[in-house]
């Protein structure tokens, strides 16, 4: 059987890393032989194949260790700056964070204690979630749904609520 | 002297022992962080941060593997580390400079001559080409490839490395083939 365009595709790595076996590489020259364009194609892929292998021979510069030391001694000089900055700061910042957070702490627990208990959306927001559902259901709490339309679901229960009650 | 008492001095602070573990490491070290970031100033700076890294981390070691094996892990990292950071960068420049600006980050290949076969034989070309065929693979696959490729790697050796199993080594090598087989291809084709 002869290889065709696709499956040459498919097998350019395996050509390239002499990994194809012996069976596929007869097939894979009887095609080559035919198809000028895989026969161009497998030539550049291989040439630029071995290229990615052999990657580049570069060496770090000559300076590398002195770059290093110098870093080194940087990064010393950083680390005592910055030891001494925060020691400092600790012992300083400590005790006005403490401060600052319980009064925060005091501050966020009176609002949230001072958020007003009867308006509409609470009262809302209690009957929705099913806390109150079975206490008499007054006259602001419908008229908030006034524009429900008629024959609908809340139609029908607001309905039969009200006349539960009457 | 070996491995574990170079280490064990470095832990001492010992500079001469550093130096010689500079000395040994350092090709291995900048090799390996110049194939995965293709930047020569780069590769030098990260190489330097990993031995910044060795040098403070040395007590750390447990030789529980090949000290060339903790090293090639530390620079693996740090490079992978340096090409995530430097790609927030580039996006945002590249976002800075979109609007039919030249200066903005090109897709890859778009640099070559496309129109001559003869372009592709030069050398610096083809650099670039290999080098953004590279870059266009995801960042596992792209450490598992150069380890095995360029650093020459064994796939049990890479597995120690990246600390992941033998065949997610085999199966990410084989997918860096699979998707640079592709990208070589799109591109010969255009040519």
């Amino acid at each position: 059987m002869v290889m065709d365009c696709i499956a040459v595709e498919k097998s350019l790595v395996a050509i390239a890393e002499n990994s194809i076996p012996e069976r596929r590489l007869k097939e894979l020259r009887l095609h080559l032989e035919s198809c000028s364009n895989c026969s161009l194609l497998v030539k550049r892929f291989t040439k630029i194949w071995q290229k990615i292998g052999r990657g580049e021979q570069i060496e770090p510069s000559s300076s590398f260790w002195i770059e290093l030391q110098q870093k080194m001694s940087a990064r010393e000089e950083r680390k005592f700056w910055l030891a001494d900055v925060f020691i400092g700061a600790r012992r300083l910042f400590r005790p006005a964070a403490l401060v600052f957070t319980l009064i925060a702490g005091i501050f966020a627990g009176y609002q949230i204690g001072n958020v007003p208990q009867d308006s509409g959306t609470a009262r809302i927001e209690g009957k929705i979630s099913g806390a109150n559902l079975e206490e008499p259901i007054s006259a602001p709490y419908f008229e908030s749904f006034e524009d429900y339309p008629k024959g609908s679901v809340t139609d029908f229960y607001l309905s039969s609520k009200i006349d539960k009650k009457e | 002297m070996n491995d574990q008492e170079l280490l064990q001095k470095i832990t001492a602070k010992d500079q001469n022992a550093f130096k010689e573990l500079v000395d040994r490491f350092q090709s291995l070290v900048f090799h390996t962080c110049f194939n995965l970031i293709g930047n020569r100033e780069h590769a030098e700076d990260v190489a330097q941060e990993v031995f910044l890294q060795i040098y403070k981390t040395a007590k750390k070691f447990r030789h529980e593997c090949k000290l060339s094996t903790w090293i090639y892990r530390i620079s693996v990292n740090r490079a992978l580390n340096f090409i995530r950071d430097n790609r927030k960068f580039r996006w945002l420049q590249s976002i800075d400079s979109f609007p039919g600006d030249e200066t903005r980050i090109t897709p890859a290949f778009s640099s070559l001559n496309l129109n001559s076969h003869d372009a592709l034989m030069r050398e610096n070309e083809r650099k670039e080409l290999i080098r953004s065929l590279l870059d266009s693979l995801p960042e596992k696959q792209k450490a598992a490839f150069i380890l095995h490729k360029m650093s020459g790697l064994s796939y049990q050796e890479i597995a120690e490395v990246l600390e992941v199993s033998l065949s997610t080594v085999e199966a990410r090598i084989h997918r860096a083939k699979i998707n640079l087989q592709k990208a070589l291809i799109s591109c010969l084709k255009k040519i």
